[in-house]
């Protein structure tokens, strides 16, 4: 660039009449004072370290980020923080590829074309703002707040979003919990108040010794872990599972079974690897209960499976038992055998009857043991709900739950957060609507479209994957004060979500958000995308909002420990280009709706009270940690037993506490972002077990868990006198009020309200165990289940080095030659870069695969690498290539979560091989949306397979 | 040497404007009043004439085609899609490909070094073109004003500092976006910028 060397010229008479440029100065660059230009000179090249957590995945490690010049120049794991212990995997050291990614969404974009397209110009965040709160407004006005969703699909840091939209009018607010694994968790939360329940394996564990000190503890006590469809070396919501399962191996000569159709790798470091037919989990429980029952033998200590002490700290055992003994004497239609049986569990999960009875042996002789469910079997099924409630049964009765090596729930012990910063408070504020000609009052709560729907009155985690239905058909209020109320959804604000792809069938999604009215207008009046991704649902947004990634905004980890831990999401660096971090969003947004006259929205819940994202984030942490002095060492011995504690790890040790015997709470110092970045980013509190027993006897301590009764309840529903119980006693009092109206899901499944004690049903699309189905079974032999590929599901394909790792049947290099855009690597001396494309080979690249049995795939005359079309009964179908390997059950079929038929840009090589990567969710049914929670049956279908 | 200067100023004035932000309606109208000058160096003439005749095309639907152009930047430049253009030198430089990184670092020092800095430190990588342009073009205008009071050495430092900033760092990638933009753009507004880049190159 020599200009003044060439030809001379005159463009400056040229361009002189262009008065536009005469007139502007500079644009992004600024003149320093030498001062100023001495400070920035003195700062360059110097390291800062900030403790934050990971949200490149939902294990949110602790992480150490050396900030050098305003960027993140190391990653490390945080050594204080015991769920990883100082490690970090590809996923967590790969951060700058995503924070500094080329394609990352960098400025607030509003639609020009039509849904879908993909066409957008860039705005200033006061119009997409503006845009955005005049559309809320005006549906606020027409239609009322409730028929506006929030779905912040990621959990972490969603808070803000939340207590806005709460603020609002709206209670349909929800996040990603609802489309991961709903049935998985039921059994947890209606029987004990949790929800996902992890094995004793997160080392260390800070525990109080006999001579009053705390000391870090690395020893394993579990000799046995069942993993049921649960693949924690892959799949890791709970990271420190993969160290803390070979670390037991290991040190304590610790069993691994895995029960998964595939070879996960997982199941590749296991002990014994069961492979049954997708969908049997339940079936496969229900047969370990019948066999423990049957075979416990007190007497004999090689058959003594029940610890009966359990009886003391639940309750309506009895009744479980019966409700369960009364299938026995039950034949099933689709093999003419008891149910529970051995004969019949053999026939339906293809296992034999010796593994059977092995496997039940084992769970039930051996002690400490773990018995894990994930997302993966019961989470994906539309029977789960069953299979989780006896894996329930199963740990308590074994006396497994709670003890030492044996089996924790992860939420009932986790730190509390959020506090009133979430905004609950706002849900009880009356509203009136009129129905029918007559005005009625109620609370914000009683708009739920699922709590108080027509369908899932349980959904306790929302119905995300009924929102196509909803978008179009709108919403029938049937329980609960606003009993008759019909209201539309008008808006779908999609915050770190990519429900497009992933909530269920996306060719139901994208009918939905494309839908039109008779005037030609979309029925859903806004769509919003708010993320630091460009994903599939972007496309499809009205207004997309770049939010500040991790690193780049603060908040506090989402994690499922075994004891009472919490650490910084600190802010590491400034966000890039224009991106705005959640509570910059919340306040300009409540803003302008209040500028606009909304006035549920007022300065004093948000702009004015929350002045700095510190100053949230603070509120957040004053329930910490929030939970009771319970269990066995007594983590407080100077605190009474059964105490709520609040505050500071130190402030508790210290005793700098005030006590509350009325309300039941010792309360230290508050938590704060500033104590926990002077304690390198993590407070953690002391472990114990048996959390629901007296440390000092043995009779309940009726503080824990976590139910209505503070016990373990085998009952859902039932009266003690003039109260009522039960998990799901509201419920079905909401049914009883609408005159015993049976919501959708109930009578899907012939119940005409939810069962009082155990229940059973089938699931769908399941030839072996459903007899509707069995008719399918000659056409469509194959099931087709999926599952996560750890660092490549989702958004976090785009970091290039994740992609290309291999992972399991699901993600293998049978890329087809492509050609990318990658220049070369920094040229030597003054020469220009030769070349800006680079080719890679077949075969080198890792993509989606089909992953089958390698008998199967012959007996088909298909090999490794052949383009298959997977086809389901419904007509819908994908592409793939075919991954053959003996690590799968003949008749099944995995096809990885989100890895293929990727149809949107800005995903990096991903999107290159759309053409030839599968879609699993293209398969899935979407009305396939089991009976309780409305949640998408996944792992519900049948497919066939043919060369494309 | 002077009216030498003052040609470049006028073309990195007008490049910088381009490539920062979409273009306003009132630069739009002012590009359709210019005249491609007569004795004008091929490829700067070429690329003049290409936005000169793209906007008198437009000339009659003006306030829709500055729309048009604001979604062809952002197709471009921006996203949300991958834009095929990326606009920053270290998606060219580094070996990862992506922002911020020690190529970025070494352009903020070129700018400390003349007495600048971006505005947005730390949020917007300093390597973006259009600011590497402003940067251009702030030296340049400086640099006759230096002249002009008669302080010479000044001047000399910043022409320094001009002449290793475009033959150390920019003839090193924006070759390689400015094809990357010709081959892409839809419309010849684009193209004709790059070509007057590619021309000051």
């Amino acid at each position: 660039m020599q200009v003044s060397r060439r030809v001379f010229l005159r463009y400056s008479g040229a361009l002189a009449g262009i008065a536009a440029l005469s007139k502007t100065g500079l644009l992004s660059l600024k003149h320093l004072s030498p001062s100023e230009a001495e400070a920035m000179q003195t700062e360059m090249g110097k390291y800062e370290v900030k403790y934050t957590a990971d949200a490149m995945c939902p294990a949110e490690c602790g992480l150490e980020m050396w900030v050098k010049d305003g960027k993140i120049a190391k990653i490390y794991g945080n050594k204080a923080v015991p769920m990883n212990a100082g490690t970090a995997c590809a996923k967590g050291a790969s951060g700058q590829q995503l924070v500094y990614s080329p394609y990352r969404l960098k400025y607030p974009m509003i639609r020009v074309g039509k849904r879908g397209e993909g066409k957008f110009k860039r705005v200033t965040w006061a119009e997409a703002i503006d845009h955005i709160g005049r559309k809320l407004a005006d549906i606020k006005k027409k239609h009322g707040a409730e028929s506006v969703i929030m779905d912040c699909g990621d959990v972490t840091d969603r808070d803000q979003y939340y207590r806005l939209f709460f603020a609002f009018g709206t209670p349909n607010c929800t996040e990603h919990g609802s489309i991961c694994d709903t049935p998985r968790r039921h059994g947890p939360k209606l029987m004990v108040g949790g929800k996902r329940w992890e094995p004793d394996v997160m080392r260390p564990q800070l525990v109080r010794q006999p001579d009053g000190s705390l000391k870090k503890d690395y020893t394993y006590k579990t000799k046995l872990i069942v993993y049921n469809g649960w693949n924690p070396f892959v799949a890791t919501r709970i990271y420190y599972e993969q160290r803390g399962t070979v670390g037991a191996q290991v040190e304590n000569g610790c069993k691994v079974v895995v029960i998964d159709p595939s070879l996960s790798n997982t199941a590749a470091r296991a002990d014994m690897w069961l492979s049954p037919r997708a969908g049997t989990d339940g079936d496969l429980f229900g047969a370990m209960l019948r066999y423990i029952l049957e075979n416990d033998n007190q007497n004999d200590p090689n058959k003594k499976y029940i610890d009966w002490s359990f009886k003391k700290y639940s309750v309506g055992w009895d009744d479980f038992e019966a409700a369960f003994k009364s299938w026995w004497a039950k034949k099933d239609p689709i093999n003419g055998l008891s149910y529970f049986s051995l004969d019949w569990a053999a026939d339906r999960t293809g296992l034999s009857k010796t593994q059977i009875a092995e496997l039940s042996h084992l769970f039930g002789s051996t002690k400490p043991a773990a018995l894990v469910w994930g997302m993966q079997s019961p989470g994906h099924h539309y029977n789960g709900y069953c299979a989780s409630i006896i894996g329930v049964a199963l740990n308590v009765i074994t006396g497994n739950f709670d003890m030492p090596g044996g089996v924790i729930d992860t939420e009932l012990v986790k730190s509390d957060k959020g506090g009133s910063a979430t905004g609950k408070q706002f849900k009880s504020r009356k509203v009136k609507r009129t129905i029918n000609g007559k005005e009625v009052e109620g609370e914000v709560e009683h708009f739920h479209m699922d709590l108080f729907g027509s369908k899932y009155p349980a959904a306790w985690d929302d119905a995300v994957a009924d929102y196509p239905n909803a978008f179009k058909e709108g919403v029938d209020i049937r329980y609960g004060s606003f009993r008759g109320y019909h209201y539309p959804i008008k808006a779908y604000i999609l915050r770190t979500g990519n429900s497009i792809l992933t909530g269920s069938a996306p060719w139901k999604w994208k009918e939905a958000v494309t839908a039109k009215d008779a005037s030609g207008n979309y029925k859903l009046d806004l769509f919003v995308f708010i993320d630091t991704l460009n994903l599939e649902s972007g496309l499809y947004a009205d207004v997309i909002l770049p939010e500040a990634s991790y690193a780049e905004r603060q908040s506090l980890s989402d994690i499922y420990p075994s004891h009472q831990v919490i650490y910084n999401r600190d802010a590491v660096i400034k966000p890039l280009h224009e991106c705005k971090k959640p509570t910059e969003i919340m306040n300009m947004l409540a803003k302008k709706l209040n500028e606009l006259g909304d006035a549920d929205i007022k300065g004093s819940d948000f702009w004015e009270k929350y002045k700095t994202e510190e100053d949230f984030v603070n509120e957040m942490l004053a329930p910490a940690p929030g939970r009771v002095n319970v269990g066995t060492p007594l983590p407080y011995p100077k605190y009474p037993e059964g105490y709520k504690l609040v505050g500071t790890p130190e402030s508790l040790e210290k005793g700098e506490v005030t006590i509350d015997d009325k309300n039941k709470v010792v309360k230290g110092k508050p938590v704060t972002v500033e104590w926990l970045r002077n304690n390198n980013g993590v407070a953690v509190w002391p472990m114990s077990w048996q959390r629901y027993k007296k440390h000092n006897a043995d009779e309940p301590n009726k503080a824990f868990p976590n139910t209505s009764t503070k016990l373990v309840e085998f009952k859902f529903d039932w009266k003690d006198g003039d109260k009522r119980f039960g998990g799901y006693k509201s419920y079905n009092e909401k049914i009883e009020k609408a005159g015993g109206e049976v919501p959708k899901g109930l009578k899907e499944i012939g119940f005409d309200k939810f069962p009082s004690t155990f229940y059973w049903f089938e699931t769908k699309w399941n030839p072996h165990t459903n007899p509707a189905y069995k008719k399918y079974a000659k056409d469509y032999p194959f099931q087709l289940i999926t599952g996560r590929v750890h660092h490549s599901m989702s958004g976090t394909q785009m970091v290039p080095w994740l992609g290309e790792v291999k992972a399991e049947g699901t993600w293998q290099p049978m890329n087809k030659e492509f050609e990318s855009d990658v220049p070369e690597a920094m040229p030597m001396g003054d020469d220009p870069m030769k070349s800006l494309k680079m080719k890679f080979k077949a075969n080198t690249y890792s993509v989606g695969t089909v992953w089958m049995n390698i008998d199967d795939a012959k007996k088909i005359g298909l090999k490794n690498g052949d383009l298959v079309v997977v086809e389901n009964p419904l007509g819908k179908s994908t592409k793939g290539k075919i991954f053959a390997s003996g690590g799968m059950r003949p008749g099944v079929i995995k096809i990885g979560f989100a890895t293929g038929g990727r149809f949107s840009e800005g995903l990096g090589p991903a999107y290159k091989s759309r053409e030839y990567t599968p879609s699993h969710s293209d398969l899935v049914d979407p009305d396939v949306l089991s009976p309780i929670m409305g949640f998408p049956g996944y792992a519900d279908m049948i497919v066939r397979v043919k060369k494309a | 040497m002077i009216d030498e200067l003052r040609e470049e100023l006028s073309l990195f004035n007008l490049l910088r404007q381009v490539f920062l932000k979409e273009p306003t309606r009132e630069l739009i109208e002012g590009i359709s009043k210019a005249e491609v000058p007569s004795d004008a160096d091929e490829e700067i003439s070429y690329g003049l004439k290409l936005m000169i005749d793209s906007v008198r095309r437009n000339s009659h639907r003006l306030n829709e085609w500055t729309e048009d152009l604001a979604v062809e930047y952002a197709r471009l430049f921006v996203g949300p899609k991958n834009p095929p253009a990326i606009p920053y030198a270290s998606f060219y430089l580094s070996e990862s490909h992506s922002l911020m990184t020690d190529e970025t670092i070494d352009v903020r020092k070129r700018y400390l070094d003349a007495g600048m800095a971006v505005k947005e430190l730390y949020s917007i990588p300093d390597d973006h073109i259009g600011i590497e342009l402003e940067f251009i073009y702030d030296l340049t205008g400086r640099m006759i004003e230096l002249f002009e009071k008669g302080e010479r050495e000044e001047a000399s430092r910043l022409f320094e500092i001009r002449g290793d900033f475009i033959r150390g760092h920019m003839t090193l990638w924006v070759p390689f976006f400015v094809e990357k933009v010709i081959e892409a753009a839809e419309d010849d507004f684009y193209r004709g910028a790059s070509y007057i880049l590619k021309g000051c190159s």
